[in-house]
């Protein structure tokens, strides 16, 4: 009976030690799980601002400027005009863009110290369009909307001229020089990142592993200073 | 167990109970330790990920602005990891976590890579007080 009541009595605390520690271990797995977690995306942040955020030598960005031009029809019918907007001084990158960031096809020319820009917009009667101008080279001095005989009431109100962070194809090109250990060492990141929809870089990650995916929204500028809005794709793991 | 005196019989079972039970609880001990361990460096791996992340978000925002900058932004992180106090420090390039930890300090590091002067040490609460002048920026770590 002794022997039965020790057996017992040793199956009984074995189950409890075991029990107590399944818990423990389980408590511990989830914290560690939980900071690990955390500090991937903490980390993937803070690759994100180098990337996307900071403007020097190392991130993909670069500065742009725009101004924003809200045209209003007031002549109550519809009409298509060819608007000119000057702007001072020179500069050889210019490009007109709708509300959708689509283009505008515009040409240019110049007169003394300005470059006008043409385009061709449709409007309808008291329609109110605005359009965004971007150009890459230095900040304007002054800027005018002509409101010549050919231009038939359409008034025009320009907004002041804004800094805007595009993703550059050069910068892009020069980290795609760079091998991936270059590249890790460059942001001080200890961690695997793939960079994807423009200017794909790294690895894809491996098929089992706790991937952080972050869409930033951005506007890309392509080779020939023309810019569009993308969603750019940064993958951590 | 018959045939065999009873006081060794239950001398041996107890023997064999305090064996067991010791073996139990040094493997316990031993596994808590490391576990503490790792959990620590863990929780330091993160808090550095988010000192770095404020940092260069304070970077981000001198480097974008104009020439002339100054402020002061208090790191919001714990100021203790479990009871024990850690250290925070800027050099170079560089950021480490600190922590004294039984068998052995805990140290985390981190580069950042960035151009600006980075210098201090504290341990939290802290704040780093950001200048940009004439294009450079200074961040020191104060307490």
């Amino acid at each position: 009976m002794a022997e039965i009541d020790f057996a017992v009595a040793f199956i009984v605390i074995f189950a409890m030690i075991v029990y107590a520690v399944l818990i423990v271990s389980s408590t511990i797995t989830k914290d560690f799980n939980y900071f690990t977690a955390k500090e991937l995306e903490i980390s993937q942040d803070s690759l994100s601002k180098q990337l996307f955020e900071t403007l020097d030598s190392k991130s993909l960005i670069s500065n742009v400027k725009k101004i924003q031009i809200l045209f209003n029809e007031t002549g109550g019918y519809y009409h298509t005009e060819n608007l000119k907007i000057s702007i001072k001084p020179i500069m050889s990158k210019i490009h007109v863009y709708n509300h959708s960031m689509n283009e505008i096809p515009s040409s240019t020319f110049t007169t003394g110290d300005y470059i006008n820009i043409t385009f061709d917009l449709n409007f309808l009667a008291n329609e109110i369009k605005y359009v965004n101008i971007f150009y890459f080279e230095s900040e304007s001095e002054e800027i005018f909307y002509n409101n010549n005989i050919t231009e038939d009431n359409v008034t025009a109100r320009i907004l002041s001229e804004e800094d805007i962070i595009v993703l550059s194809q050069d910068k892009c090109n020069s980290l795609k020089g760079l091998s991936y250990d270059e590249a890790k060492n460059n942001f001080g990141f200890i961690h695997n990142f793939r960079i994807d929809n423009f200017c794909k870089y790294g690895e894809e990650p491996p098929f089992a592993a706790n991937i952080i995916v972050k869409s930033v929204p951005l506007l890309v500028e392509k080779g020939d200073e023309t810019v569009y809005p993308e969603h750019i794709t940064l993958k951590v793991w | 167990m018959k045939g065999v005196h009873p006081v060794l019989s239950h001398t041996t079972l107890l023997l064999i109970g305090l064996i067991a039970m010791s073996l139990i609880i040094v493997s316990i001990s031993s596994f808590s330790s490391k576990t503490e361990r790792d959990l620590v460096t863990s929780e330091i791996n993160y808090i550095t990920e988010s000192a770095k992340n404020k940092i260069l978000e304070i970077y981000s925002m001198a480097n974008r602005t104009t020439e002339y900058t100054n402020g002061t932004f208090k790191l919001n992180l714990p100021e203790t990891i479990g009871d024990k106090k850690y250290i925070l420090s800027l050099n170079q390039n560089n950021l480490t976590v600190f922590i004294p930890f039984k068998n052995g300090n805990i140290e985390v590091n981190r580069t950042l890579n960035i151009d600006a002067q980075l210098n201090g040490e504290s341990y939290l609460p802290a704040s780093i007080e950001v200048e940009k002048v004439g294009g450079i920026i200074t961040m020191n770590l104060v307490g």
